[in-house]
């Protein structure tokens, strides 16, 4: 495998320095953006170039949010076990390494063969880029190898570097390889928002001269916040469904309770990621209106608005499934049991939530149903249908999911400080007086202006991050001495880990669906307003041919991440020496 | 009883006073400009 990645960064840094110079050589650099010609868009093998880059950069993406994501939380859970001096955490952060180990392969081999794809199906477009992004590409085939080379020192020095002063050496290569890793993704992510909100070039597309101009487009620093977030959702959620895989393939109770652990850990991590990125993708959204109105009522208002319905019920799966699993885990304590009768409230708020977030503002009917309905519009669901009650909703589903947190969390820890009840009262208080400001800038929506209405969003997200930062801190001070009841680890129902498996089948299939709209608001354009794309494929698919090929893409992915985890769980098997025969 | 009760009161009049705060703070900066009862002044 090493081998094979080595020859992956070779290739890599070999794309770079060569295939710029196929018929790129005679580009000025101080030429404007080029207006290619049909003639320009090579057919390979019957082929148009979208479904190929389309496939292949999604399933990088994936592949690349993966493996970034994991060294994150691994480097946290190796700390937390130097910290806590607790040898646990340590395996599990070798086992979390393991994985992504697997996976970092198909990463590179994606990558390259995406790369290839793009300059084989885009010739002009990809040449377009190299000059306004100058000699930034080999920057990044460094850094890729960079990446590798960390990666390995990381993963295979993580016995040899265990105690005292080495630890802190392992530790700290662990921050460096994030560190890269992380340049690595911004500055993909500058040339991805450089062809949504070109900037550093002027209005026909001529580079004004800097690079560091071209990357800082109004969209680069959300996208950037938005999928560092994600990726430590999906990073989380994927080794979730990795242990919910070992805790059924399980044959011992000590094994169970090991796997146990490891997807309470990992759903941690995927909702510890999970509850601030709708606020980073609002943030993401509300530059993209602000850059070009058109572009975001393209998104959100036109003809890929419907998918954003789609987008609520996988979160709303993302969210009950979390939750779910969270309820299940009430069970491993005898403190759990009395928080149960609060679950069906709090599923109740996330069903109600649910419900509004699904329900769209204009409904494909029938002409005889526009009849009887009066409108598209439907008298009662109609005025759910609009972000106001959608906003609402998602800040209450977030609050009840922090909530089937919080009771978790407590179920195995009971406050010793005298003055407990007081943070209960005014963690309630937090909770009431969140929830009714939340509700009342809803409903505040509905009788302002659209600007005031879209201003009233801001401070309901600041309801539910108050409640979630206030809390955390209020119960940290009154959790101090906490007597704690023993976890018995293990004890889960089968179900509770197909909810960890319903995790990252639902965020795939979302970064798929949102990857989609993100890359479609561009419409026809390669670079936004700049270059126009006049490739047979320059139209927006229907919605079914999107869903369609999103699903066959989510499809081949989680056989991919299937054959990863048996990949490392057949890494761990031995088998036995055969037994002497017949005196041989 | 009564002690959890004027607590929780209590509690929620301060957080009421710093939602109200925030919401106000929020429409203000964003140049949105709100009355004292948060609905816009034209």
């Amino acid at each position: 495998m090493k081998w094979r990645l080595l020859l992956c960064g070779l290739a890599a840094v070999g794309l770079a320095v060569v295939l710029p110079h196929f018929g790129l050589a005679a580009e000025d650099p101080g030429a404007p953006a080029p207006s290619p010609t049909a003639a320009d868009y090579p057919r390979i093998a019957g082929m148009t170039g979208r479904p190929v880059v389309w496939a292949l950069a999604q399933m990088h993406l994936f592949l690349a949010a993966f493996v970034l994501a994991v060294p994150m939380f691994v480097v946290a859970i190796e700390l937390t076990g130097v910290l806590t001096r607790d040898e646990r955490y340590d395996r599990m952060a070798h086992e979390f390494m393991k994985i992504s180990m697997a996976a970092y392969a198909f990463t590179a081999l994606t990558g390259g063969a995406l790369a290839l794809a793009l300059f084989l199906f885009y010739p002009v477009l990809m040449g377009y880029l190299l000059r306004v992004f100058d000699g930034q590409v080999l920057i990044y085939a460094l850094l890729f190898i960079l990446e590798s080379l960390l990666l390995y020192v990381y993963f295979y020095t993580w016995n040899a570097l265990r105690y005292g002063d080495r630890k802190w050496i392992h530790l700290s290569i662990g921050v460096l390889l994030n560190a890269v890793g992380t340049t690595l993704m911004f500055v993909a992510n500058a040339w991805a928002t450089f062809m949504m909100a070109p900037s550093g070039v002027d209005e026909a597309g001529t580079p004004l001269g800097s690079v560091w101009a071209a990357m800082q487009g109004p969209l680069w620093n959300p996208l950037n916040l938005h999928r560092f977030l994600a990726n430590i959702a999906y990073g989380g959620a994927i080794v979730g469904a990795y242990a919910a895989y070992r805790f059924l393939a399980a044959r011992t109770a000590e094994e169970r309770a090991h796997y146990d652990w490891m997807g309470y850990t990992a759903n941690f991590i995927a909702i510890l990621g999970f509850l601030p990125l709708p606020f980073a993708g609002y943030w993401l959204m509300a530059e993209i209106y602000a850059y070009s109105q058109q572009m975001g009522i393209t998104a959100m208002g036109g003809v890929l608005a419907w998918l954003f319905i789609i987008q609520a019920v996988l979160i709303g799966s993302i969210l009950l499934a979390a939750n779910y699993y969270l309820w299940c885990g009430l069970m491993r304590t005898e403190g759990g049991r009395r928080f149960v009768p609060w679950v069906k409230y709090i599923a109740a708020v996330l069903v109600a939530g649910f419900l509004v977030w699904v329900t769209p503002h204009t409904l494909i009917l029938t002409p005889q149903e526009v009849l009887a309905i009066g409108g598209t519009n439907h008298p009662l669901l109609g005025p759910l249908g609009i972000m106001p009650a959608k906003n609402t909703a998602v800040n209450m589903m977030l609050l009840a999911t922090f909530l089937s947190f919080q009771l978790f969390r407590r179920a195995s820890r009971t406050p010793t400080v005298p003055w407990a009840w007081i943070g209960n009262c005014v963690i309630a208080a937090l909770y009431l007086a969140a929830t009714l400001n939340i509700v009342g800038a809803g409903i505040y929506g509905y009788v302002t202006p659209t600007v005031y209405k879209v201003g009233a969003s801001v401070p309901q997200v600041l309801s539910t991050l108050a409640v979630i930062v206030f809390a955390l801190v209020i119960e940290a001070f009154m959790y101090r001495g906490a007597v704690t009841r023993p976890v018995a680890w293990g004890r889960m129902s089968t179900r509770s880990q197909y909810a960890l498996f319903v995790l990252p089948v639902a965020f795939t299939w979302l970064m798929a669906l949102m990857g989609y709209i993100r890359s479609s608001v561009r419409t026809y354009w390669h670079v936004y307003t700049i270059m126009k794309d006049r490739s047979p494929d320059a139209y927006i698919p229907t919605i079914g041919e999107a869903g369609n090929f999103i699903t066959v893409i989510t499809l081949v992915f989680m056989a991919v991440i299937v054959f990863i985890f048996w990949l490392s769980q057949v890494g761990d098997t031995r088998q036995q020496a055969p037994a002497a025969e017949g005196g041989r | 009883m009564a002690a959890r009760a004027l607590v929780f009161l209590l509690a929620f009049a301060g957080w009421a006073v710093f939602f109200y705060a925030v919401d106000w703070l929020v429409m203000t900066a964003q140049g949105l400009p709100v009355g004292w009862n948060l609905m816009p002044l034209s």
